[in-house]
C-alpha cells in the first residue's frame, strides 16, 4: 500500500502495504511508551499520596508561607528602621544639640576645675612650657625692625599701659616696665645667639674649606640647615702645639726559661704557645700547692662524718697525706681525703679556662677525685657519691678560689696581649728589626701541625666514640680542652655522653685542614701570622703566641734591663712602679698587668713585678720620659717586665701588654695676627724693556740718558701697548699683519 | 682661514671668542704690557706695599690662687679621698706597694708581721679581692698608725713598734713606710675630704669658677660659669669687672716682624698672568652654598689686602696693644683692631672673650690663649649617669647606669638588677601567672638604679628636681654599696629643674692623666654631656594585674 496525490487528495494505495506495517509497528511502540508513561504516572501518583510526599509538600508549603511572613516582617522592620532614624535626626536636630551644651557647659566647669587644681603648675616634672625661641626671635625683629618697636599680636604683645590689656591670657609687662626692659635684655641675648650660631656654622664652614675638607664644609651647613646646631666646630678648637713620646709596656722571657710547674699532658693552647703558657704559669701558684679535700656522701650517713684526717703533714705536695684510718687500719671511707689540684692536669691555659667554666671545672675535679679515692682505697668508690669540697687542708693555705681568681687575672692580661716583635724593641726611625729566623718560624709550624695532627685524632675518635664510659669522658675532657664547651656532659649517663661526642665533633670538624699546615721560608713574618691564625681556630681562642728572635737591642739599652741597673735618670723601682699606678687609672690593660701581679706575688707564684725601663734611641745620658713633664721629642719608652732572670738573654720573647702615646704640650702657642691693608693693585710689568736712545747719532756721548727722555720712552711704550689693546674693528690705522697663531 | 689680524676682536660673541678671550695667551711683549694695564696692574691708587710691622702683644698669665699652668686638673680634680673611703682594689694596691717596698729594702719578711699586726679582713670582699683576705696588710689602720707617729709626709716622728717584726728589720722596714707614706701624701688624705670638687655646682651639675688676668690696662676676671669637664677652652671664659684702676700699666714691648700675604689653598692670585693652585678652585663651589659663597666672594674682593704676622705668646689673656704697618715710600699706618673699629655692638665675637658687663666695648678684642696642654688620657667611666625627663610617670629620673662596687670594680646596674630582683617581679615569669588571680598594686616596681627626682621649688622661687626617697616595698633590690657619688644619695640633693632638658644630661666621672706641671698629674673629672633623650620607667600607678 501507498499513498498517492492525485490532485483532489491523497489516495491510499492498498498493494503498497510495506510502509502501512512500518507506520503500525510504530504506532504500536508509541502506544507502548503511552503505557509505560502511564504506569510511571500512577506510580508517581501513588508517591505523591504517600505520607512523606504529603509532609514534603505541607513542609513547602509551610516554608512559603514563612517566606511570605518573613517579607512582611522585613517590610514591616524597614518602615521602622525608617521611623526610628527620622527620628534620630530629629532627636540629632534638638535634642542632641542640647545635650552637646550641655557636655561643653560641663566641659568647661571641669576644665575650671582642672585650672585650680594645676594653678601650681610648676609642680609637675614634665616639660609644660616649650618656646620656639627662632619664632620669637622672628616676632622680636619684626618688632624692633621699626622706631619706635611695633606691639602687637604678630610681633609680642607688650601692653602700651597697664589699662591696655591686648591679650588677656598673656600677662605681659607693659612697655617700658622694669620687667618689660629685662625681657627685651633676654630677647636681645637670644637674638645674639642665634646670630653666634649662624656666624659660628658659617665659619665653620669656610674653615674646613680652606683647610682642604670641602665635605665637612658642606656637612655643617646641611647640619645648620635642618635647623640643628652641629656637634664638633673645628673653628673653634685651640690647637695644642706639642710633640708626642710613645711608651711601650713588654713582658720579655727568656724562652728557655723552664716554667716553674708542669703538667704531663698539656692542652692544645699550651702546646702551640708554650712561651705564653710559661708566663702564664709564673703568675699563677703551683696546682701541687693547693689541695682541696675529697669526701664521699654516702646515701645514709650513721651519725657526723669524722673530722679530716691527719692534715699536719704541712702544705700538701704532689704526694697527699696519709688518709683516716679505722679501727682496723683500712682507711676510713667516711675521712675525706686531700687532693693537690696537680692531679687535676690542667695546663695553664686549662685553669684559665676552666675558671671561666664552672661545668668543666666540676667534671674535672670529679673525675680527678674518683682517680684519687681509688688511689688511697685501691678500689671504686662504694655506692655514694665524691664530693670535692674546696677547702684548703692547709689553715691559710691557697684555696681553689684563690687559684681561680689568680687564673681569671691572667687570663685578662693575656687576652689584652698581644706577641712581642722584634720591631717592638727598636725605634721607629731605625731600620727594620730583622724578624724571627725561617727556623725559629719552622718550630711555631711544627707546633701548629701536631695540635693539627692530634685535632684529626680526636674527631675520628669522637666519630667513632668509644663504649666504655671513662675512655669517653677522656676524649670528651680533650675536646674540652681545645675550647668546646658542649663537650662536657652534665653527668655521665652514657646517652648523655654520646649527645656530648656528636656536639664536640660539630664543633671539632670545621676546625680540620684539608692539608697541613706550612710555612714558608722566604716570608717568615706571614707565615708567622699564618700560623697564630690557625692556632686561633684549632684552639678556639686567640693566643698571642710570641716567636723567639734575636735581642735587637743595642748594648746600652740591654744594659739597662739588667737587674740593678739605673743609668736613666728617675728610673728607679718606686718611682716606676708609682709611674704605674697612675697610668694604670687610665689604661685598662695596664690596671690588668698590675692587679695580676699582685695577686701573683700575695699567693706565692714564682713571677715578681719587676718593671725595668730603657728609652731609645740610646743616649748616653738621658732621663727617663716618664720622669719629666718634657721628655725628649720622639723617644720610645720601653718599660719591660723582665721575667728573664738579670740579664737580658741573646734570645727572647715576650708580649707587648699596652702602649700609648704621650702628648708633651710645647710652652706657648705659635699665632698669627693677621690684618687688612689696602696695599697698591700696581705689579711691576710682566716685560722687560730694552730702550734705546732716539738720537743715533754716534756723536752722541754715552751715558746721555736724562729723565725726560726715558719717561718719552716709558710713555711712548705704553701708548703702543694702548694701541696694541686696541680692538681690531676699533683700530683705524692699518698695521701689520701677521698670522695670529 | 686663519685670522691675520693681530689685534682681538672687542666683543667675544661666540663661544669660540669667548674661549680665546679667557685663555690669556701670550703673544708679544706690548700684548703683555697691555694686558697688564687692561688688569689695572700699572694704576698707583693706594700707599706702597707694607714691608714692617711693629707689634706689641700684651699677655697677661692666668691666676686662680696662684699662677695657673693646667687649668683642667685645677678645676676638675676631685679632692684627694680618705683612705677610709677608698675602695678595697685601690686598698690592694697600696698594700701591695708597701710589700714591693719592703722587698726593695730586703725586708721582705716583714710583710707577713704587717699583714698580721694590720689584718685585711672586709666583710663584704668580693671576689677579686678575696684572695687578699688576711694575707695583706690593711693600708687604713695601718696609715693612721704610721701617720700618728711619723706624720703626714713620713718625714719626722719616731717609728711606732710594730708586733711581730723579725729581728734586725726595723730600719729597713722604717724606710720603706716612711717613704710609702710620702708618696701616699700625695694621694690620700687622713680626714675632712670633701668628695666633690670645690668648683663643682651640685645643682648645674657642671663646673663654676673664675681665674683672673691682669693685663696693662686693666685686671679683668674671667668667670667660667657653664663649663661642662669637656675641655677647657677660650669660649669657657667670659670677662667681667674689668677695673682700669688695676691694671699693670706695662707697655708691652714692641718687636718689629714682616708681614707676609694670607694665602690658603685655591685663593685666587692677584697677578693676571700668574698660575693658581689647580688643586682647588673655588669658583665651581662659588654657586652650592653659603660658606663657599662668602668664601669666593673675600677671596676675590680682598685676597690681596691681608698679610699676616707670626707672634708666639705664651698662654693667658692677649690683647694686641699695638699695631703699626710701614709701607715701601716709609710710611707708617697704625691698624686699629677690629673690636675697636666695630665698636661694641654686641657681646659676642669671635675668638674673643664674651663680656657680661653692661657696657661691652671696654676691654674689646681680649683673647685668653688657654694653656697648650693636650687632650687628657681617659679612662674607662667609673660612672655613668643619666638624668631624663618621663612625661609618662610626670617625674624626671636619676638613672645609674654604670657605678662602682666596694671593690671597686664597674657595676652595670641594668645586669645587676635583672639578676637580683625578686621572684614576685611580675616580668620574670608573666606566663606562668596568668593563671592567678587579679590584684590590685598601688604601682609597678621600679628598678633600682632608677631613682625618682621629683619637682620641689628652691629659694626665691627656683624650680628643682629633688631626690625622692622610694618605698622600700617599691624596689625589691637593694642599692647598698654601688650608688653613685655624682649626684650624692644625701637628704635634700636637688639638681635645678632647667639643666633636666628633654634631651636629658649625661654625667660621667672618669680618670684622666696629663704630663702638666709635674711629671704626672693623675685627677678624677666629671663631665655633663647632652643625653639620649626621654625615657620610661614603666611606672603606673593603681594597676590590676594577674
Amino acid at each position: 500500500m501507498a499513498m498517492r496525490d492525485d490532485g483532489i487528495g491523497f489516495t491510499v494505495d492498498p498493494e503498497d502495504s510495506a510502509e502501512l506495517v512500518a507506520w503500525t509497528a510504530q504506532r504500536a511502540a508509541i502506544l507502548r511508551d503511552l503505557g509505560a508513561a502511564q504506569q510511571r504516572v500512577a506510580a508517581l501518583d501513588a508517591y505523591l499520596a504517600s505520607p512523606d510526599a504529603v509532609a514534603a509538600r505541607a513542609e513547602v508549603s509551610a516554608a512559603g508561607d514563612a517566606l511570605s511572613q518573613a517579607r512582611a516582617a522585613a517590610t514591616t522592620a524597614q518602615e521602622r528602621f525608617d521611623s526610628a532614624d527620622a527620628e534620630a535626626h530629629r532627636f540629632e536636630a534638638n535634642e542632641v544639640a542640647a545635650a552637646v551644651a550641655a557636655v561643653d557647659a560641663a566641659t568647661l566647669v571641669v576644665s575650671q576645675a582642672l585650672a585650680e587644681l594645676l594653678r601650681e603648675a610648676s609642680n609637675s616634672a614634665a616639660l609644660t612650657a616649650t618656646v620656639d625661641g627662632l619664632a620669637l626671635r622672628e616676632r622680636y625683629r619684626a618688632a624692633i625692625a621699626v622706631d619706635p618697636p611695633h606691639w602687637d599680636h604678630t610681633t609680642i604683645p607688650f601692653p602700651t599701659g597697664p589699662a591696655d590689656i591686648i591679650d588677656p591670657e598673656l600677662a605681659l609687662p607693659a612697655v617700658g616696665d622694669a620687667d618689660q626692659i629685662r625681657l627685651l635684655s633676654i630677647l636681645d641675648r637670644l637674638d645674639e645667639r642665634v646670630d653666634a650660631v649662624a656666624d659660628l656654622v658659617t665659619a665653620e664652614s669656610v674653615h674646613q674649606l680652606v683647610q682642604g675638607n670641602p665635605a665637612r664644609s658642606g656637612g655643617s651647613l646641611a647640619v645648620a640647615a635642618q635647623g640643628r646646631v652641629p656637634d664638633e666646630f673645628d673653628v673653634i678648637r685651640t690647637p695644642r702645639p706639642g710633640y708626642d713620646v710613645t711608651h711601650r709596656l713588654l713582658a720579655l722571657v727568656d724562652p728557655g726559661r723552664p716554667a716553674p710547674w708542669t703538667v704531663p699532658w698539656p692542652g692544645p693552647s699550651a702546646r702551640l704557645d708554650p712561651v705564653t703558657a710559661t708566663w702564664v704559669a709564673r703568675l699563677l701558684p703551683d696546682p701541687a700547692h693547693v689541695a682541696v679535700l675529697v669526701r664521699l656522701v654516702m646515701p645514709e650517713v650513721p651519725g657526723p662524718p669524722p673530722e679530716p684526717g691527719p692534715i699536719e703533714s704541712g702544705p700538701p705536695g704532689g704526694e697527699s697525706g696519709p688518709p683516716g684510718q679505722d679501727d682496723d687500719g683500712e682507711p676510713d671511707p667516711r675521712v675525706p681525703v686531700d687532693m693537690a689540684l696537680s692531679e687535676v692536669d690542667l695546663d695553664p691555659f686549662g685553669w684559665i679556662r676552666v675558671a671561666a667554666n664552672p661545668a668543666e671545672l666540676e667534671l674535672r675535679l670529679a673525675d680527678a677525685g674518683q682517680r684519687r679515692w681509688r688511689a688511697v682505697h685501691g678500689e671504686p668508690p662504694p655506692e655514694g657519691r665524691i664530693v670535692v669540697e674546696p677547702v684548703s687542708p692547709v689553715p691559710g693555705g691557697v684555696q681553689l678560689a684563690d687559684l681561680l681568681a689568680a687564673a681569671r687575672a691572667a687570663g685578662a692580661a693575656t687576652t689584652a696581649a698581644r706577641a712581642l716583635d722584634p720591631q717592638d724593641l727598636v725605634h721607629p726611625a731605625a731600620a727594620d728589626a730583622t724578624p724571627p729566623s725561617a727556623a725559629a718560624v719552622e718550630v711555631v709550624a711544627e707546633r701548629v701541625r701536631a695540635v693539627e695532627a692530634w685535632l684529626d685524632q680526636l674527631v675520628e675518635s669522637l666519630e667513632s666514640p668509644p663504649a666504655e664510659v671513662p675512655a669517653l669522658l677522656e676524649l670528651l675532657l680533650q675536646a674540652a680542652s681545645a675550647g668546646v664547651a658542649e663537650a662536657v656532659p652534665a653527668s655521665t649517663d652514657p646517652e648523655l655522653l654520646l649527645a656530648a661526642a656528636g656536639a664536640a665533633v660539630a664543633r671539632l670538624r670545621p676546625r680540620r685542614a684539608a692539608s697541613p699546615f706550612t710555612a714558608d721560608p722566604a716570608n717568615p713574618t706571614g707565615s708567622l701570622v699564618r700560623a697564630r691564625s690557625r692556632a686561633e681556630e684549632l684552639a678556639g681562642f686567640r693566643l698571642p703566641m710570641p716567636a723567639a728572635f734575636v735581642s735587637p737591642l743595642d748594648a746600652t739599652a740591654t744594659a739597662d734591663l739588667a737587674a740593678g741597673a739605673n743609668r736613666l735618670s728617675g728610673s728607679g723601682r718606686s718611682s716606676v712602679r708609682a709611674w704605674l699606678l697612675d697610668h694604670a687609672r687610665v689604661r685598662p690593660a695596664t690596671r690588668t698587668f698590675l692587679a695580676t701581679l699582685d695577686l701573683a706575688e700575695t699567693l706565692g707564684a714564682a713571677e715578681r713585678l719587676e718593671p725595668r725601663v730603657t728609652q731609645l734611641p740610646t743616649r748616653t745620658v738621658d732621663t727617663w720620659a716618664g720622669a719629666t713633664p718634657a721628655p725628649r721629642a720622639g723617644a720610645v719608652s720601653l718599660v719591660v717586665q723582665a721575667s728573664f732572670g738579670n740579664q737580658v738573654p741573646a734570645t727572647v720573647a715576650g708580649l707587648v701588654l699596652d702602649t700609648w702615646s704621650q702628648p708633651v704640650p710645647a710652652e706657648g702657642h705659635d699665632t698669627g695676627v693677621a690684618f687688612h691693608y689696602d696695599q697698591p693693585d700696581a705689579a711691576p710689568p710682566q716685560t722687560l724693556l730694552v730702550a734705546v736712545h732716539p738720537d743715533p747719532s754716534p756723536d752722541r756721548p754715552a751715558h746721555t740718558w736724562d729723565l725726560d727722555t726715558l719717561l718719552d720712552v716709558v710713555t711712548a711704550t705704553f701708548a703702543l701697548a694702548r694701541d696694541r689693546a686696541t680692538a681690531a674693528e676699533l683700530c683705524t690705522v692699518a698695521g701689520v699683519e701677521v698670522p695670529d697663531a | 682661514m686663519p685670522d691675520l689680524s693681530l689685534r682681538p676682536v672687542s666683543t667675544a660673541s661666540t663661544p669660540e671668542s669667548r674661549e680665546e678671550a679667557l685663555s690669556a695667551p701670550v703673544r708679544d711683549p706690548l700684548w703683555l704690557l697691555a694686558r697688564q694695564w687692561q688688569t689695572r696692574g700699572f694704576v698707583a691708587d693706594d700707599a706702597g706695599s707694607p714691608i714692617q710691622v711693629r707689634l706689641g702683644a700684651a699677655t697677661a698669665p692666668l691666676w686662680m690662687d696662684g699662677p695657673v699652668t693646667a687649668i683642667e686638673p685645677l678645676v676638675e680634680a676631685e679632692p684627694r679621698p680618705r683612705i677610709d673611703d677608698l675602695d678595697l682594689g685601690r686598698l690592694v694596691e697600696l698594700a701591695s706597694d708597701l710589700g714591693r717596698r719592703l722587698v726593695d729594702a730586703g725586708v721582705a719578711t716583714a710583710r707577713t708581721a704587717l699583714a698580721a699586726a694590720f689584718p685585711f679582713a672586709p666583710t663584704d670582699a668580693g671576689l677579686r679581692i678575696q684572695p687578699f683576705v688576711r694575707r695583706i696588710p690593711d693600708p687604713r689602720p695601718l696609715y693612721h698608725t704610721l701617720v700618728a707617729a711619723l706624720g703626714v709626709r713620713g718625714d719626722s716622728g719616731t717609728m711606732p713598734a710594730i708586733p711581730g717584726l723579725p729581728p734586725g728589720s726595723a730600719a729597713g722596714v722604717e724606710g720603706a713606710c716612711r717613704a710609702w707614706l710620702g708618696w701616699l701624701a700625695d694621694a690620700v688624705v687622713g680626714t675632712g675630704a670633701d668628695p666633690a670638687p670645690a668648683a663643682w655646682d651640685p645643682e648645674r651639675l657642671e663646673y663654676r669658677f673664675r681665674l683672673t688676668a691682669r693685663l696693662p690696662q686693666a685686671t679683668t676676671a674671667l668667670p667660667a660659669d657653664e663649663y661642662d669637664g669637656s675641655g677647657i677652652e677660650w669660649y669657657t671664659f667670659d670677662r667681667a669687672d674689668l677695673d682700669p684702676s688695676t691694671g699693670s700699666g706695662e707697655q708691652p714691648a714692641a718687636v718689629e716682624v714682616h708681614p707676609v700675604p694670607v694665602t690658603y689653598p685655591g685663593m685666587p692670585r692677584p697677578r693676571f698672568w700668574e698660575l693658581e693652585d689647580g688643586d682647588v678652585n673655588l669658583d665651581t663651589l662659588a654657586g652650592t652654598d653659603a660658606a663657599h659663597a662668602v668664601l669666593v666672594s673675600f677671596a676675590h674682593q680682598y685676597a690681596n689686602d691681608w698679610f699676616l704676622v707670626p707672634l708666639a705668646v705664651p698662654a693667658g689673656v692677649t690683647v694686641i696693644a699695638r699695631l703699626t704697618v710701614t709701607d715701601t715710600f716709609g710710611t707708617t699706618t697704625e691698624v686699629p683692631a677690629v673690636a675697636a673699629v666695630d665698636g661694641g655692638r654686641g657681646p659676642w665675637r669671635m675668638w674673643e672673650l664674651t663680656s657680661t658687663d653692661p657696657d661691652p666695648a671696654a676691654g674689646a678684642g681680649m683673647r685668653l690663649l688657654v694653656p697648650p696642654s693636650p687632650a687628657p688620657l681617659a679612662g674607662p667611666s667609673i660612672e655613668d649617669v643619666l638624668v631624663v625627663r618621663d612625661e609618662l610617670a610626670n617625674l624626671a629620673w636619676l638613672v645609674e647606669r654604670t657605678t662602682r662596687d666596694g671593690d671597686g670594680e664597674p657595676v652595670d646596674r641594668y645586669q645587676r638588677y635583672l639578676r637580683l630582683r625578686p621572684p614576685t617581679d611580675p616580668a620574670f615569669d608573666a606566663g606562668g601567672r596568668a593563671a592567678e588571680r587579679l590584684r590590685y598594686r598601688l604601682g609597678t616596681a621600679l628598678p633600682d638604679y632608677w631613682y625618682p627626682l621629683m619637682s620641689a621649688t628652691g629659694d626665691g622661687g627656683r624650680p628643682l628636681l629633688r631626690l625622692a626617697e622610694v618605698p622600700p616595698e617599691a624596689i625589691g633590690v637593694g642599692d647598698e654599696g654601688v650608688r653613685g657619688r655624682i649626684v650624692p644619695h644625701d637628704p635634700g640633693t636637688a639638681i635645678a629643674d632647667e639643666e633636666a632638658l628633654r634631651e636629658g644630661l649625661h654625667l660621667t666621672r672618669q680618670d684622666r692623666l696629663v704630663t702638666g706641671g709635674r711629671a704626672v698629674v693623675v685627677w678624677r673629672a666629671r663631665v655633663k654631656a647632652p643625653g639620649f633623650g626621654e625615657g620610661s620607667s614603666g611606672l603606673r600607678y593603681d594597676i590590676l594585674e594577674q
